[in-house]
């Protein structure tokens, strides 16, 4: 109950780059943390584009083996040079189950727009500490409106 | 004519000055409302009636304004050679002293009515023959959401007029300063209420009238001065003397008693209550609200100045007068008053309705309630005496708990 | 002869501005971006780098110091990315658009949530940098004694009707382009009413950024530039000649003034101290008077009540209205002299 069941996940997220960084979704690929940095079987494709045909956000989708708590990182990699070898996972519509990557470090400011990396993170994240959030709201909600009808009266 | 007025007043002083432990700071009030003597500086009296007429409108027309409100019977006596006899008696009062030439009656350049009742509205006409008469027109609704805009274009009226007869426009400025002078007058009062609450036996209800006769003609600042003079006498008397044991406050309302007619405070006060808080006209009404200025251009100063002076009024010439009875309840509260007596001024039609809804009202809240009919001249005294002496003992009899 | 809310208002206000707007410089470089604490939420299915227009220069880094959303009008085009996220509005609409699962917005949800039922819309009143700004402009009409335009209660009722029509089309206009056949006008319909919201004309300029005043790259944007120009001059028009009157309009107004009914932030009337002056209703900047017409009401919470008790500094009469938190007394009016 308090931990998502170890198994596949889809994982996908999105990550905008400046103007004229990144050429074409071609020009980005996955890549695992540590040792031998191997790519990653990622969708890529442009959501939007800047005027000059570079990409200006990047929907990027992969499967995900959840075999332990904790996070697990990714680096993002873009560049003229960058070419993704490996093709999208196949099933990843099967997959029922979406994490969300999120970004796992700020950009420095003066980072080199043509090319570079950028850390992100998967977390399996008990899905109870989100709806555990609802509990109190609804019961603010609730007084609210408890007071609210009192003052009618 | 004119010196038997003066000899009224000195007895009507001689009378009230008479009580044990008075503060030695009422001297100034005695006196102005002996001499009426206006040191108020430069500029032309105007006369003016009710607590309608914004003081500071007047002021920033380079006129003295004075409250002619007369409670004299020899003045009174005069106005009845023209006026009919079942007139109201503070028109036939204040008639009588134009005509007749008494005091500051006879030294105004011109007056403003306020419309707001009968009496006041045919006043106007008769006065017309003697002094020069403004009118304000007071519409029977005090809803400001609805009069607001007529009220101000009254005031904008009275403003043009005055201007007319001192050569003098109210300005913007001139309005800013006026009000930020009288507003010493408020301070002062308040200052006096806080030390009267802390201390209600030191100052008799009379000499709060006093206080607030003087007020009528007097300069704010001097006035004001010598109101907090008294307040840290009473401040001072009080903390050496304790409350009597049988001391019983009582709140006063409806018709103004008005400066030297104060029969009701002599017998009440004989009987051994003490008004400690009134509604009354002539007393706080006309001093304890501010002029409450949010916006301080020309428009909003005269938005102020009608809200305090319409608005805020609990004149029972409007119509709706809840304010008067929460102000009732709010006075009997804070001062734990232990009976209300109303002052009926015989022939006021609007005053007397006003005091038999309010014996209803507070008959529910079991709070004894007396409603006195009487008019300015002293033949009926015993009569009045022997109901309030009633009205006392009934109070006194009453189980302390219910006090 | 300043009233004492008024300066207490005033300095909340202006500090309120200050760390609203600079306070993402200060808190980033003390401690570089810290995100909410207790839950590294993730971000969802968004990114906030993400940018409609191209004429709005987002560098990395453009980040707020707390990732959450206060609210008043906390802008995200606040410069260096302020100190909270963004308003309420944008939540929505940037939620909405991208379609992220309600999980992740929960530990958001109930901060705004809790912070709006606490204070409800004191947040208007105290907080919000656009109110503060347009206060200024109140000021400098009061110095200069131009007196304020007057609205009836039915143009304030229509203008709140307004609001909800813009806060309705905004969240369907967001839903809308979250879909896939309209991802190509995300870029020029992202955030619809950030678009013409006058603080994203306003906020960056206290930074020194001018780049969102004009965006005529094409039709779309170019209309929207001048609908937010439009704008900006009513914004500008109405607070100088109009005290609060755009507080009527504004959406987050909107969403803030549905928690001030049941707050425990409550203004008090005891109704026997009413003298009926109608100071309090002169006071208001909202144009409201409920609190002299109302009758026999212990509690006067309105929607359009921002809480800024000038009415219980105009009050002539001692204990007459009052401000409780929990039913604990916090001021109440009394009669204040001029002359000491």
């Amino acid at each position: 109950m308090l931990a998502p069941a170890a198994g596949a996940y889809a994982v996908k997220g999105f990550c905008a780059f400046a103007p004229g960084s990144v050429a074409s979704a071609e020009n980005l690929r996955m890549l695992t943390v540590g040792g031998t940095c191997e790519e990653v079987s990622a969708t890529v494709h442009a959501a939007a584009s800047w005027t000059d045909g570079s990409v200006k956000l990047a929907e990027i989708a992969f499967a995900f083996e959840a075999g332990r708590d904790g996070p697990t990182y990714f680096w993002v990699e873009w560049g003229s040079q960058v070419r993704r070898a490996k093709p999208g996972p196949a099933a990843l519509q099967s997959l029922s189950q979406t994490l969300y990557f999120e970004e796992a470090e700020v950009p420095s400011p003066d980072f080199d727009l043509g090319a570079g990396t950028l850390l992100v993170r998967v977390e399996r994240h008990p899905d109870l500490w989100y709806y555990a959030y609802f509990v109190p709201t609804a019961a603010i909600l609730g007084l609210l409106v408890w007071r609210k009808a009192r003052l009618g009266r | 004519m004119a010196a038997e007025d003066l000899k009224l007043r000195e007895r009507a002083l001689a009378l009230f000055a008479a009580r044990d432990g008075r503060p030695a700071a009422l001297e100034y009030f005695e006196d102005a409302v002996r001499s009426e003597d206006i040191s108020a500086g430069d500029g032309p009296l105007l006369g003016v009636f009710c607590n309608f007429v914004p003081a500071e409108v007047v002021e920033a027309a380079g006129a003295v304004p004075v409250r002619l409100c007369s409670g004299s019977v020899v003045a009174q006596s005069v106005g009845e050679q023209m006026m009919p006899r079942d007139t109201c008696p503070v028109a036939r009062a204040t008639f009588g002293a134009v005509a007749g030439g008494f005091g500051l009656a006879s030294r105004v350049r011109a007056v403003v009515v306020p419309t707001s009742c009968d009496a006041k509205r045919r006043l106007a006409e008769f006065l017309s023959d003697y002094v020069p008469v403004l009118s304000l027109s007071i519409p029977p609704r005090n809803d400001y959401r609805t009069e607001l805009p007529y009220w101000v274009s009254e005031l904008e009226r009275l403003a043009e007029g005055l201007s007319r007869i001192t050569g003098v426009t109210p300005t913007r400025a001139r309005l800013e300063a006026a009000i930020l002078r009288r507003r010493a007058r408020q301070d002062a009062f308040r200052d006096l209420g806080r030390a009267r609450l802390r201390y209600p036996h030191v100052l008799a209800g009379s000499d709060l009238a006093l206080v607030a006769a003087a007020a009528f003609a007097a300069e704010s600042s001097r006035w004001a001065e010598a109101t907090r003079r008294l307040a840290s006498e009473v401040r001072t008397l009080g903390e050496a003397r304790p409350r009597p044991a049988d001391f019983v406050p009582l709140v006063l309302t409806g018709a103004p008693l008005l400066w030297p007619a104060w029969k009701l405070y002599d017998v009440i006060q004989s009987a051994g209550g003490s008004v400690v808080a009134d509604t009354l006209c002539s007393v706080t009404q006309g001093l304890d609200d501010p002029v409450q200025v949010d916006d301080w251009s020309r428009a909003g100063i005269m938005r102020a100045l009608a809200l305090r002076y319409f608005a805020a009024s609990l004149c029972p010439c409007f119509m709706d007068t809840t304010a008067l009875t929460d102000r009732v309840f709010e006075l009997v509260h804070d001062w734990k008053a232990q009976g209300v007596v109303a002052h009926n001024l015989r022939l006021c039609q609007l005053a007397e309705m006003q005091s038999a809804r309010l014996r209803h009202i507070l008959r529910d809240k079991g709070i004894p309630f007396l409603a006195v009919d009487t008019e300015l001249g002293t033949e009926d005294v015993e009569q009045v005496r022997v109901r309030v002496e009633a009205f006392m003992e009934m109070i006194r009899e009453r189980p302390c708990a219910q006090r | 002869m300043m009233r004492p809310t008024a300066v207490a208002r005033w300095s909340v206000q202006i500090a309120a501005f200050g760390l609203l707007i600079y306070g993402g410089f200060l808190v980033k470089a003390a401690l570089g971006r810290s995100v909410l604490p207790g839950v590294s939420a993730p971000a969802g299915a968004y990114s906030s780098n993400t940018l409609p227009q191209q004429s709005i220069a987002w560098a990395p880094g453009d980040e707020p110091a707390f990732n959450f959303y206060p609210p008043g009008a906390a802008c995200r085009f606040n410069p260096g990315g302020g100190l909270f996220k963004a308003c309420i509005v944008h939540m929505f609409s940037e939620n909405l658009t991208w379609r992220t699962p309600l999980k992740y917005l929960s530990l958001y949800l109930f901060l705004f949530v809790l912070l709006a039922f606490l204070f409800g819309r004191a947040w208007c009143g105290w907080i919000c940098p656009l109110g503060t700004l347009g206060d200024a402009l109140t000021g400098l009409r009061r110095l200069l004694h131009i007196d304020h335009a007057d609205f009836s209660g039915g143009f304030r009722k229509a203008l709140r009707i307004c609001s909800y029509g813009i806060l309705a089309p905004t969240l369907a206009v967001s839903a809308f382009i979250g879909m896939p056949a309209f991802t190509p006008y995300q870029c020029y319909l992202f955030l619809p009413y950030c678009q013409v919201c006058p603080a994203r004309l306003l906020c960056p300029l206290f930074g020194g950024r001018t780049s969102t005043l004009a965006d005529f790259t094409n039709g779309i944007s170019s209309f929207l530039s001048i609908a937010s120009w439009v704008v900006l001059g009513l914004f500008v028009a109405a607070f100088f000649l109009g005290r609060r009157i755009w507080c009527h309009l504004c959406p987050i107004g909107l969403v803030n003034s549905w928690f001030n009914r049941g707050s425990p932030l409550e203004l008090r009337k005891d109704q026997v101290r009413c003298n009926r002056c109608a100071a309090c209703a002169d006071a208001c900047p909202m144009g409201l008077d409920h609190v002299v017409r109302k009758k026999g009401k212990a509690v006067l919470n309105e929607p359009g009540c921002v809480l800024c008790l000038r009415c219980v500094d105009a009050c002539p009469r001692d204990s007459c209205l009052s401000v409780t938190f929990w039913g604990k007394q916090l001021i109440q009016s009394k009669y204040r002299e001029t002359h000491s």
